[in-house]
């Protein structure tokens, strides 16, 4: 009977994983493949060829002879794309700023909700509920105000605004993790001699790492891969986001899935290293490990 | 080498007073301790001294100079916190380090000062094992170390032994107290186990409801307690109190009571001044019998063994006299369900008033039999 179960449960594992890796797939073998094969019937499951003109149209600038060459292999209207390498930068800059500014300010929220109480119950549920306005509907008098200071279309205005919308997830992880923290820990450091505030950055602070990785990684991802605020905030199109450049790729001559699908392959790469890289901190992070409970 | 003086401190918390303006000095190089209940201002009273809470009013003093707007930092004390509050993620030496660290202590000498603490404490063989891999008894020896290493004026013990097992708790109290000792540093012992309380400290205060019930040497404490207050909660058991009145009848002084079966002439009651009384005893001052002995000038209460509990080689029964429960301990064993007659000698028992709760007349100092048994 286990035995059974135990094939069943990896049946069950296996296709949970298919289902979840297979726009992945689909997506890294579409980068591969000519404009034939895009969308035909019957699918190509693989590229005949493989083959990489995909990754030139987004990567090289417009009229070099390696580009012109590439779109040649790509066929009609490709000559309206620009290359995608300010995207990534924008979305590079906006998403980490965003990031940093957010896990800094939420983390010194948090610390200051979960030891003194501050503004009460109220304010951790409120923090909370801005989560759950629809982005639209903060968008429209954000618009108007952004329009009126000339914040639109500008990096520091979009990471300004996903700042916002992710410090609430900051506070959120690490008041957890600052709940888990005996205030003793801090107090002795403080008759060790250090200033509360010293005591809090070479004390409490090295403690939490790992909430701060997992709250870092957690606001990184929903900011790089943000599209709602990105495509009302960068009209002009200077500080436009991987995503936004996405979608608009689908709006220039055609269905252009090929360099879609590349450059949704590459937005995925600093998730997956950043990811890689902090997740033997995540485990323990999510888990709330950061003090062994044994008191 | 510091005296602490603590002057008229009150502490509140939103409408909650925690403490209510008590004072009190300890002299330099005293063991003394802070004995009640949870919720009675004690802990409250050592932040307060620590400056990790800041009082509504009042003064704290050191050696006379007021350190009441002194920071935490500034007023170098050392404290051991109920949870140790050592870092899991560093190793025995680290730990001891840290503070000297702080301090800009160099490196060489910190090194020389880690060593000798750890000699001290009796941790030289688990320097390098990392603070999560310590025992309880291991932690809490470590967090003492850390607390003295950088030789603090005072030193301040929350409820130290709270997290260790009952038999490691009198064995790390005396190591305690021993090192205490050899440094001869004025300290402060915050415990709700009153006999922690009475074995090691040289003097203490029994609190309740933020503020000092009784203050004094342990003899004292537990052989005239000051209040009902305190007869209830020292002893293992405490006090029997019972409610009584005071007669006079025919120039005599009688002591009457529901529970007694006897009126009972007693020579100094007509000096206490009050009818209402509260007459009380000692669990192990009384006997118990099947029949009832002549004893003479005694007082003989009636009751029913409901229960007995085995603490050691004690046996202390709990009797249900008229409704109410006196405890009794004797070695003897008297099956549960009998009807017994309790023997108090006279002079063993306490009068207290009912309207104050003050000790109005205590039985003849018996303060020469008490020893510390872990002094």
């Amino acid at each position: 009977m286990s035995r059974l179960w135990k094939v069943v449960r990896t049946i069950i594992a296996v296709l949970a994983a298919a289902i979840a890796f297979f726009p992945i797939y689909w997506m890294a073998t579409t980068s591969l493949k000519l404009p034939g094969e895009w969308s035909a019937y019957p699918p190509v499951w693989f590229p005949t060829t493989p083959r990489i003109e995909n990754y030139i149209v987004i990567f090289s600038e417009p009229g070099t002879p390696l580009r012109e060459s590439a779109l040649q292999a790509l066929g009609r209207g490709f000559s309206a794309s620009p290359s995608a390498v300010p995207y990534i930068t924008n979305s590079i800059i906006i998403a980490v700023s965003a990031t940093i500014g957010a896990v800094f300010i939420g983390t010194l929220a948090a610390y200051s909700i979960s030891r003194y109480r501050t503004g009460g119950l109220f304010t951790y549920i409120f923090i909370l509920a801005t989560r759950m306005f629809p982005p639209v509907a903060i968008a429209i008098p954000l618009i108007v105000v952004y329009s009126l200071i000339r914040w639109l279309d500008t990096h520091w205005g979009l990471s300004l605004i996903y700042m916002a919308v992710s410090v609430a997830y900051v506070v959120w992880i690490m008041k957890t993790f600052f709940d888990e923290i005996p205030k003793d820990i801090e107090d002795s450091a403080i008759l060790f001699g250090l200033s509360h505030v010293r005591a809090f950055f070479k004390v409490v602070l090295p403690i939490v790492k790992n909430g701060m990785l997992a709250a870092a990684l957690f606001t990184f991802v929903i900011n790089w891969g943000e599209y709602a605020f990105a495509l009302m905030f960068t009209v002009g199109g200077r500080a436009t986001t991987i995503p936004v450049a996405i979608s608009q790729l689908q709006l220039g001559g055609g269905y252009q899935y090929g360099p879609m699908a590349a450059l949704g392959l590459i937005a995925l790469i600093p998730a997956v290293v950043f990811g890689y890289i902090v997740q033997k901190y995540l485990v323990v992070g999510l888990t709330l490990g950061a003090v062994k409970g044994r008191r | 080498m510091t005296t602490v003086e603590v002057d008229r401190l009150v502490k509140i918390y939103d409408k909650f007073t925690a403490v209510d303006g008590i004072s009190f000095t300890v002299k330099s190089g005293e063991f003394f301790g802070l004995l009640g209940p949870s919720g009675c201002g004690k802990t409250t009273t050592l932040y307060c001294i620590s400056g990790l809470e800041t009082p509504t009013s009042g003064r704290i003093l050191f050696d006379g100079n007021d350190v009441t707007k002194l920071p935490p930092q500034k007023r170098n004390i050392g404290m051991v916190f109920q949870s140790y509050a050592i870092f899991y993620n560093m190793t025995v030496f680290d730990n001891l380090a840290y503070p000297l660290k702080i301090r800009r202590i160099p490196a060489e000498e910190r090194r020389r000062k880690v060593n000798e603490t750890a000699e001290l404490l009796g941790l030289k063989d688990i320097l390098n094992v990392k603070g999560s891999k310590l025992t309880p008894a291991q932690m809490q020896l470590l967090s003492l170390g850390r607390a003295i290493i950088y030789d603090p004026d005072i030193l301040l013990l929350d409820e130290p032994l709270s997290n260790l097992d009952p038999t490691f708790r009198m064995e790390t109290l005396r190591h305690i107290k021993r090192i205490q000792r050899l440094l001869k540093i004025t300290t402060i012992f915050v415990t709700h186990d009153q006999l922690e309380a009475l074995s090691v400290c040289d003097r203490l205060a029994v609190m309740q409801a933020g503020r000092i019930m009784q203050l004094g040497r342990p003899e004292e404490i537990y052989y005239k307690p000051a209040t009902v207050f305190v007869a209830g909660f020292v002893g293992t058991p405490p006090m029997n109190l019972l409610e009584g009145r005071i007669e006079n009848l025919a120039d005599k002084s009688y002591i009457t009571s529901p529970e007694l079966s006897n009126r009972l002439l007693h020579p100094h009651a007509q000096s206490v001044g009050e009818e209402d009384i509260i007459w009380g005893f000692k669990p192990e001052d009384a006997t118990m019998s099947l029949k009832p002995v002549e004893t003479g000038d005694g007082a003989v209460i009636q009751g029913r063994i409901r229960t007995i509990e085995r603490v050691a080689a004690e046996n202390i029964y709990l009797v249900d006299v008229n409704g109410k429960t006196v405890k009794v301990i004797t070695v003897e064993y008297i099956p549960v369900d009998s009807k017994v007659f309790i023997h108090i000698p006279l002079e063993k028992i306490y009068i207290y008033s009912r309207k104050t709760g003050l000790l109005l007349y205590a039985p003849r100092s018996l303060e020469k039999q008490f020893s510390q048994p872990f002094g």
